[in-house]
């Protein structure tokens, strides 16, 4: 590959070397044995865009970026010694398609990889989904209007622990970028309207979906934390206060669960001892069934099992097997009911 | 066929195992300067520009220049020692890579531009040598051989400068408008002048300021010159040439390298190249070949090696040795040999009246001088040069040990005389200049180590915490100090007699003593 370089980039570099050579020492002991070239070429390919569009970077923004390259290649997060291929890749395209952003916020570079990592994590599909729904909606104007649009459809893709705000902001966004983010195409205004309303009353109603539709929405969720899960042994599941946890002996979780998806978060303030049992309401059936808003549903055959612990929520339920570290959530409409 | 292809063979890295990663520093400058991959794509310097010169080493030691010598040893465990002959040779087998000083030292002279002095018998490899060391910094054969500079008895300021235009010289009203056609090599990186010492003393000037002050003058006329290495030849260091070389142009050489000779065992491998027409400086490796700006790196990186303090504080010791001379002067600062011999009286004539020290023992006897500030500075520099060599960022011991006596060969003039020479065992340092200096610097560690000074170093601990700066020093600490001189100077004066070490730890008491008094003063007017 041949770099080419700008005489903006040559100077502004010049002009900061002392400053990102001490960097790059300070970083140094983070970053097991640094691959120079390495280094040079995430760099490279991260403020390259800005240049070639004939612009550039303040000295303490160009200074943070380099500081940023070396954490993230030192923690293994890019270059030739990271982990997240998938992500690196989605993380220069997006940087190469919003270069006014990366030239003009500091906190835009943080806030992208955190985004497409998170949404990775998830799944590859969800990061993908994500990154070109971001591109479709010209979220390149303005950081606020990026944040607001990456936190919506981080929500939109599997991160419904963002489900409260992302509603909250849906308000501020113009129908036809709610087409996009929720895939309503041909949906009329008052249909988006309605759609909008049950979405906030109903965490079951899914993109699409104004029309009721029969029959509960199964996921599961975690594992074993050897397996990259949380759980170090068998969890069971609780509500409290009109939420659902899951506990492992250990430590304690909050299960955001709707129809995008369902998220464990941890929370180190609830002690392990605080609530057990099941919520009132929901029945599993010893053959496989659930009953659920009162009526009886076939479990899916990954959900099926001895059951260990199991709770509900309005029309959410959540259980766990013996023989599993997994959390099964079973999600049903209001109007099912 | 075969030798031809060997010759364009360059060693595989790593040259020393286990340095895998060698001297290569990260400087971002390489992002915007260099093309990119050029570091990935080229094995020696994915290494590091230390291994490329390496590299350059073993390829001029395997295939350049026929010279089976390791006279530069190290050892990475207990050597094998053999004991041969009467007079109880000892033959070492290292154990650590070792290398030829003859190659070595012209290596590291063109890296860290400095001037080497390549002496020995005709024949012995050492203006081809120079000539490789050119190639190396990239120039032609052609260049090299037209910039080589052949001493010799006519050679005028003009042959080795430069001539007047004829025409400038009838049309020209005042010396500036005369032009002068200056001499290409100097403007070289690389300068090489053969048989320097059959130069007449009066062009030895006119290069005693090019070497000196890295300019030449001709008919107010002034060329400057780049940083250079220079490459001296001479048959004879000791003044055999045609010409008596003059103090100050001597003085100016850095490092003496000898040619050693020609090991009769290798006489087949030299036939074999006549007989097949190769010569080893047209066929030298791209890959070793050194670009101005990669020298200018390693320039850089030498000079961030990093010499320890103890090693710091050894070489401080051995340097102090030679400076006193105690009856050269009344007052304290005086006593010096350098004020003997400005006064033109023979200086061993003075050692010889000195009584009261154990001359045989007291290393300052044997030398008639001391080290100028030129000569601690290239110590120093090639030292750093050897350990960055060697794919170290600290400098050792043995990087001391085998520098010294090469860059000190012609600063430390040996006193002959001294009746250290008179020993049996030691007569031969009359001789071996290289093995007399390191068995000095011996000499000195041993005193240096009797005297347990790597655990105790007072007047060190003094400077350094002067260095720190006397700003927020109370009255009461700065009495203390002073009153910690006071007891130090009567220690030493209670010792009744004055080696040469203690010469400048004294004086730096006297001048720290003289700072803290200062100091009192203001602190007490101010109050």
């Amino acid at each position: 590959m041949e770099r080419v370089i700008p005489e903006g980039m040559r100077e502004s570099l010049e002009r900061n070397r002392s400053s990102l050579n001490s960097i790059f020492e300070y970083n140094r002991p983070a970053n097991r044995e640094p691959d120079y070239d390495d280094i040079f070429s995430l760099f490279y390919r991260m403020i390259i865009p800005v240049y070639e569009e004939g612009s550039g970077f303040t000295d303490d923004l160009l200074c943070g970026l380099f500081d940023t390259v070396l954490k993230l290649s030192g923690k293994g997060y890019i270059g030739k010694d990271g982990r997240f291929r998938a992500v690196e890749e989605k993380f220069f395209l997006m940087l190469r398609l919003f270069p006014g952003l990366l030239a003009s916020e500091k906190n835009f570079i943080s806030a992208l990889y955190n985004g497409l990592f998170n949404l990775y994590s998830k799944s590859k599909d969800a990061m993908d989904n994500w990154s070109a729904k971001m591109i479709l909606l010209r979220s390149n104007k303005d950081f606020d209007v990026f944040r607001r649009n990456g936190f919506i459809l981080a929500w939109r893709y599997g991160i419904t622990r963002y489900r409260m705000e992302a509603l909250e902001m849906l308000h501020s966004l113009k129908n036809d970028d709610i087409r996009i983010i929720f895939d309503l195409e041909n949906m009329t205004q008052p249909d988006i309207e309605r759609f909008l309303l049950s979405l906030k009353n109903d965490p079951w109603v899914s993109c699409g979906d104004a029309e009721e539709k029969s029959g509960p929405v199964f996921l599961f969720a975690d594992g074993f934390a050897g397996y990259g899960g949380h759980f170090k042994s068998i969890p069971d599941v609780f509500s409290s206060d009109g939420e659902l946890f899951a506990a492992d002996g250990t430590d304690i979780y909050r299960i955001f669960a709707d129809s995008f998806g369902v998220e464990l978060v941890h929370e180190p303030d609830i002690s392990p001892g605080r609530g057990s049992g099941n919520g009132a309401g929901t029945v599993y059936g010893m053959t496989g069934k659930i009953v659920i808003a009162g009526k009886s549903y076939q479990l899916p055959g990954f959900s099926a099992g001895s059951i260990r612990s199991s709770a509900s929520v309005s029309h959410t339920s959540a259980w766990t097997l013996q023989s599993s570290y997994k959390i099964f959530i079973a999600g049903i409409r209001t109007g099912n009911g | 066929m075969e030798e031809h292809k060997s010759l364009g063979k360059v060693s595989q890295s790593p040259t020393v195992p286990g340095n895998v990663h060698g001297k290569r520093k990260f400087d971002i400058a390489d992002l915007y300067n260099r093309p990119a991959g050029t570091v990935a794509e080229n094995a020696g310097e994915s290494y590091g520009l230390d291994e490329k010169l390496r590299k350059a080493y073993f390829w001029i030691a395997n295939y350049a220049i026929i010279n089976p010598f390791c006279d530069i040893e190290y050892n990475n465990t207990a050597p094998n020692r053999y004991v041969i002959g009467d007079n109880k040779t000892g033959l070492t087998l290292a154990t650590g890579q070792s290398y030829a000083s003859f190659i070595l030292f012209p290596l590291l002279t063109l890296v860290t531009r400095r001037k080497c002095l390549l002496v020995g018998g005709p024949g012995r490899g050492k203006t081809s040598s120079a000539m490789i060391m050119g190639l190396l910094a990239g120039y032609s054969m052609k260049d090299i051989k037209r910039a080589v500079q052949h001493g010799q008895p006519q050679m005028t300021v003009s042959d080795l400068l430069g001539n007047p235009l004829p025409s400038d010289m009838v049309s020209a009203k005042s010396m500036d408008d005369i032009k002068i056609a200056w001499r290409k090599w100097l403007g070289m990186k690389v300068k090489i002048i053969d048989e320097y010492n059959r130069i007449p003393a009066r062009t030895q000037s006119a290069l005693l300021n090019v070497m000196s002050e890295n300019y030449a003058e001709l008919l107010d006329q002034v060329y400057d010159c780049p940083e250079a290495a220079w490459y001296l030849t001479a048959n004879d260091d000791a003044g055999g040439g045609t010409y008596q070389v003059i103090e100050a142009l001597k003085d100016r050489i850095d490092i003496v390298v000898r040619a050693l000779h020609f090991n009769t065992r290798f006489l087949k491998d030299l036939l074999d190249r006549v007989e097949r027409g190769i010569k080893p400086e047209e066929m030298i490796p791209a890959e070793i070949i050194f670009t101005e700006d990669e020298i200018e790196i390693i320039n850089r990186e030498i000079l961030e090696v990093d010499i320890p303090d103890r090693l710091m504080r050894r070489i401080e010791y051995f340097a102090s040795q030679f400076e006193l001379l105690e009856s050269g002067g009344e007052q304290i600062e005086y006593k010096t040999k350098d004020n003997v011999k400005l006064s033109g009286t023979a200086i061993p004539q003075v050692m010889q009246s000195e009584t009261g020290k154990d001359q045989l023992k007291d290393i300052s006897y044997q030398t008639m001088n001391g080290l100028s500030v030129r000569a601690f500075m290239t110590c120093l520099t090639f030292i750093k040069a050897l350990a960055y060599f060697r794919g170290n960022d600290k400098a050792e011991f043995s990087d001391v040990r085998h520098i010294l006596p090469f860059v000190l060969h012609d600063k430390l003039a040996q006193n002959s005389d001294s009746p250290f020479f008179e020993q049996p065992e030691n007569m031969v340092y009359r001789y071996d200049r290289v093995s007399w200096i390191r068995k000095l610097f011996d000499l000195s560690c041993a005193e240096y180590d009797k005297a347990g000074l790597d655990k105790k170093d007072p007047v060190g601990e003094l400077l350094a915490a002067f260095a720190r700066g006397l700003d927020g020093t109370t009255e009461s600490q700065a009495e203390h100090t002073v009153q910690q001189i006071e007891k130090m100077l009567g220690d030493i004066s209670a010792g009744r007699k004055l080696y040469a070490p203690q010469f400048d730890d004294i004086l730096t008491l006297k001048y720290l003593h003289q700072r803290y008094t200062n100091y009192l003063r203001w602190l007490k007017w101010k109050e």
